[in-house]
């Protein structure tokens, strides 16, 4: 065991004891503390994809415990669970420095080591549905996920924010649900919980032919349950109300992360469990395909109709899940990748129209309507630049990641049957085309002149500007490094199997 | 509770239908009291089609849900028949915890080995569910107190004393149900029982103590710098004495924890610890959440 090999395991226990830490620490060192114990998984996940995310490195297993798996629990990381474990510590990073003037100010103050407590328990989660290698452990830590969520959500205690934390969780609950009935029938079916053996002993089932009506089932209520929790078009009901009605801090890390921890989550069980044979056999990747194209056009629709500004952004988190399924739907290989990626620039970018977007509605003095918008980007430019750094590559512009990924799901379309290929190709045309009706309006609106003297300058914090900072350099770095990122994300799916 | 959720989700209902852009969450609160007022009087148009929505919604989600049943139902007719000792479940893994347990894990009771020892990592994260619920509940409910309606609301309605027959009850009984609770912690590696059951079984002490005796009385023993500082050494402990064991077990190192002999109070390593660690978080959440929902304090 090489010392590195550690790195996993220790990231996961520093945020669970963290979060104990900041629940009794004075907001200031909970503040401190949490950035410093995010600073340090970044950290970690950096030296990690450094030396993991290399051509020809092999992933490794670490035992928790003195048991090996399956008898005790395993984690498992290779280069894809590195990149992740940069993305996740990185992106909660910024958006709770961006967004901690909403968490410290006023009533809320008080509460703030429990909500960075809140944050530790779910940095842990996420990272735990990284590098998991057994499907209870992550049924365990998407529990986690679901009701630190749940908390982000209601933070701020307003009517709405209840509402949509009701909904919210009403919802998830089902999600939850489903996912554990199928991780129960799977156990039933095969008596294993670890991935590696859960593979074995279903392809050996899918061989004989026997069960098939039960994984069938299993598949899809999976398959759905996931889909719920992640806000896939017609489980989302409950997203845009619980993108928009909370901190900015919440939006951005309950859009941009929670939803990526579950999508993650199946696209392990697809490629580590089922293997994409059977999921073909249940065809449910129809099913995806089918949801994934109604949810980039929906979303896009609503995101139009909608005139307020941060709910258009959550709308619009609709559509680009849409994307993301779009990816799997297409299947192991290029679509997997396309999916990836797509999730990693929407995590940057998503998380970056949260929180600079929030910057010019302090700048609009407070308002969310459209027309009090009018010229907030002229008020503060650096926020506005970055806004509109976010929104070309959710549009899919060159020099933003966005584009690579929209050119990557364009691709692998071509390589499927003729109606698949067809459809995929109109409908990332049209979503594309509805993108830039409702950024482009956006940003006309927030550039255009507006009436002046109506609203006071917000006073620039360089942290939080450093934190947008680095969320547009992200989305940058991933067209320009788009080679040798893409290498990763294929070496880390190739060690999936 | 129902109403409220009906409310909910006819609003989810319009906003999906294309004609109700308008209608945005920010507006929740001017849609409350129109629904209100449609819950009164159902005479206009618009009405009457939000009624048949509303309508159409229920019957859908029946259908829903009997669609759902049924599937599930068609599918547990393809599983094999339960408690074979063919089935699947019946493999290896099973039969090393049955085989092995004792002397690998050093508990009598081989389900403590199983959840403390073997799968230690899982029980750690349901551990810490339980703290993210309490958390959750905490951030919601604390903070309603020290708003000044409700303030001058407590205040105006005084806590009224409890009856006689229930504090007499509390006092004889109380003592009993925490040292059997503490009993059920302290012998979770040698029988059934452990701390997630005795731990439900102290805050369930807590509880009736508090309900007997009033929560200014309940404030000497228990106060929110008690709760915080007991969930914060039970949990701190749990993570660093297992983040030890994992440390060890993974890079095979020597580890200073001996399972001892088998059936001995102090045996089993760190199963016993681990026990009212988690007893103790188990039980201030339960306390925790009945005095948080109760008066929005603890």
């Amino acid at each position: 065991m090489l010392w590195w090999q550690n790195i996993p395991f220790f990231s996961i226990i520093l945020c669970l004891l963290s979060a104990a830490v900041c629940s009794v620490l004075p907001p200031r060192g909970a503040r401190a503390w949490g950035r410093g114990v995010l600073g340090l998984c970044l950290a970690g996940g950096a030296l990690l994809l450094a030396i993991l995310g290399q051509p020809g490195s092999a992933s490794f297993t670490f035992m928790m415990g003195h048991f090996p798996a399956p008898w005790g629990n395993e984690i498992r990381a290779g280069a894809l669970e590195a990149l992740l474990a940069c993305l996740f510590p990185g992106v909660m990073l910024c958006a709770l420095l961006s967004g901690a003037p909403a968490l410290s100010s006023g009533r809320q103050a008080s509460r703030e080591p429990q909500y960075l407590s809140l944050c530790m328990l779910l940095m842990a989660a996420l990272l735990s549905q990284a590098y998991s290698n057994d499907l209870f452990t992550c049924y365990v830590f998407l529990e986690i996920m679901t009701l630190s969520a749940g908390a982000l959500i209601v933070f701020q205690n307003s009517s709405q924010a209840l509402a949509a934390g009701m909904r919210y969780m009403v919802l998830n609950l089902v999600g939850s649900g489903l996912f554990l009935l199928g991780v129960v029938l799977l156990y039933y079916l095969t008596g294993h919980l670890l991935m590696e053996n859960l593979f074995v002993s279903l392809q050996a089932l899918a061989a004989t032919g026997e069960y098939h009506r039960s994984l069938t089932i299993i598949i899809a209520l999976i398959t759905v349950g996931l889909s719920i929790k992640s806000a896939l078009f017609p489980f989302h009901s409950w997203a845009p109300d619980a993108y928009s009605s909370g901190v900015p801090s919440s939006n951005a890390i309950l859009s941009s992360l929670v939803s990526k921890g579950y999508i993650l989550l199946l696209l392990k069980v697809y490629a580590r469990v089922f293997g994409w044979d059977l999921v073909l056999l249940s065809h449910v990747d129809h099913l995806l395909l089918v949801f994934a194209w109604a949810g980039m056009i929906f979303g896009s629709l609503a995101a139009i109709r909608t005139s307020r500004f941060t709910r258009m952004i959550a709308w619009s988190s609709v559509a680009q899940i849409g994307y993301i399924f779009l990816g799997i739907g297409l299947g192991a290989g290029g679509g997997y990748q396309a999916a990836v990626y797509h999730l990693l620039v929407h995590s940057c970018s998503k998380a970056l129209l949260f929180l600079s977007g929030e910057e010019l509605r302090r700048a609009a003095g407070g308002s969310d309507t459209f027309a009090d918008l009018a010229g907030a980007a002229r008020k503060h430019p650096v926020y506005g630049a970055l806004w509109t750094v976010g929104a070309f590559s959710l549009v899919g512009l060159p020099f933003t990641g966005g584009l690579i990924s929209k050119l990557l799901l364009g691709g692998e379309a071509l390589r499927h049957s003729p109606p698949v290929a067809l459809i995929t190709l109109a409908v990332l045309a049209l979503s594309t085309l509805l993108n830039v009706l409702y950024f482009l309006r956006t940003m006309l609106i927030l550039w255009s002149p507006g009436q002046e003297g109506s609203s006071k300058r917000g006073t620039l914090s360089p942290l939080g500007l450093g934190a947008c900072g680095l969320l547009a350099a992200g989305i940058l770095a991933s067209f320009f490094l788009a080679q040798p990122l893409l290498e990763v994300i294929t070496l880390g799916l190739s060690q999936f199997s | 509770m129902k109403n409220d959720l009906d409310r909910d989700l006819s609003l989810s209902l319009e906003e999906s239908s294309p004609q109700a852009s308008r209608l945005d969450a920010a507006h929740l609160h001017a849609h409350d009291t129109r629904i209100h007022r449609q819950d009164r009087a159902f005479s206009t148009r618009e009405n009457q089609a939000h009624a048949l929505s509303l309508g159409g919604y229920r019957a859908l989600s029946v259908l829903v849900a009997v669609g759902v049943i049924l599937v599930l139902l068609w599918g547990v007719m393809d599983l094999p028949a339960f408690g074979r000792d063919t089935n699947p479940v019946e493999n290896e893994v099973a039969e090393r915890y049955l085989a092995q347990g004792l002397q690998e894990g050093g508990a009598t009771n081989l389900v403590a080995n199983m959840i403390l020892d073997y799968r230690a990592f899982d029980t750690l994260g349901e551990s810490n569910v339980l703290f993210t619920a309490a958390t959750a509940v905490l951030l919601l409910l604390r903070g309603l107190q020290t708003r000044e309606a409700d303030r001058s609301l407590a205040a105006a309605a005084p806590e009224a004393p409890a009856d006689p027959i229930l504090r007499a009850g509390a006092r004889a009984l109380c003592p009993v149900i925490l040292l059997y609770g503490l009993y059920i912690i302290l012998n979770g590696h040698l029988g059934p029982g452990g701390g997630f059951s005795g731990g439900a079984v102290m805050g369930a002490a807590l509880i009736l103590y508090r309900e007997a005796y009033g929560s200014e009385k309940m404030g000497h023993l228990f106060s929110f710098r008690t709760y915080r500082a007991i969930s914060f050494f039970a949990l701190a402990f749990y993570a660093l004495s297992k983040a030890y064991s994992f440390f060890t077990g993974a890079n095979h190192l020597p580890s200073i924890i001996s399972t001892g002999t088998p059936g001995a109070i102090l045996s089993a390593g760190l199963i016993l610890p681990l026990n009212i660690a988690v007893g103790f978080v188990v039980c201030c959440t339960m306390y925790g959440f009945f005095a948080l929902f109760e008066k929005g304090e603890i």
